[in-house]
């Protein structure tokens, strides 16, 4: 069989996060309300 | 694409203002570094996607409650606080360790099921049989105290006030049951271990 020259990078392939885990950050940010109060932050997820 | 010439400053700002695109767009503008980094210190996907999670929880949270300050950029500063998670999990680690099983590892070597298995059981089972058998042979006023005592969980001034005896009775009932209940098993050769 031929043999292939061509070289291959290493690290082609970019690293990305789980497309879950950034669709749960965009959920938790449209249900996230912090509201503040004096000195404390209370947060609030609608369900 | 005009969304990416727009500056990280400029999409925080939206995002402040309550338009949940901008996040959308830091994130996928900066993911690929952010994983990147995490990864690149961590050398686990499910570790990282923790921590890289975990970190824009964090950055949520802040830009939310308007603790944001336009001080430094954008990304030094989630890199920052993704640096700051790897540190914390490496922490947290230290003191659990976590471990994976593999060829030379098995994680049932310091697992362990204490309880007793199915022959150990019936094992047991028969022993209690003996032991009842046993304490069934007694003396009545022997049985009597030694039941208190053990199964019971009495004093032995409990035990002597309930007879109606002397504590040193009671006390020398216990020992003269215990003593009665080893000849028996000496004599009919009774092995009570497990």
């Amino acid at each position: 069989m031929a043999k292939l020259y061509s070289q291959k990078a290493l690290a082609t392939t970019k690293m990305l996060p789980k497309k879950e885990t950034v669709n749960f950050l965009l959920n938790y940010s449209k249900v996230l309300r912090i509201v503040k109060a004096g000195n404390l932050n209370f947060e609030i997820i609608a369900n | 694409m005009a969304s990416t010439q727009t500056p990280d400053a400029l999409l925080v700002k939206n995002y402040i203002a309550g338009d949940e695109n901008a996040l959308a767009l830091l994130i996928n503008r900066h993911q690929s570094k952010i994983y990147g980094f995490i990864y690149s210190k961590l050398a686990d996907r499910d570790v990282a996607d923790d921590v890289f999670q975990d970190t824009f929880m964090k950055v949520i949270k802040t830009l939310k409650s308007n603790s944001y300050n336009e001080e430094g950029k954008f990304l030094p500063w989630v890199m920052r606080i993704a640096h700051n998670l790897i540190v914390d999990h490496y922490r947290k680690n230290k003191k659990m360790p976590m471990l994976r099983e593999t060829e030379e590892f098995s994680i049932f070597s310091i697992l362990s099921d204490s309880s007793l298995n199915a022959e150990g059981q019936m094992i047991t089972e028969l022993i209690e049989k003996d032991l009842q058998r046993i304490v069934e042979e007694l003396p009545a006023d022997q049985k009597e105290v030694l039941m208190m005592r053990l199964y019971q969980d009495l004093s032995f001034n409990e035990i002597a006030e309930l007879t109606n005896v002397s504590i040193n009775t009671a006390l020398g009932r216990m020992r003269y049951a215990i003593l009665n209940m080893r000849k028996i098993i000496e004599k009919n050769q009774i092995i009570l271990t497990n």
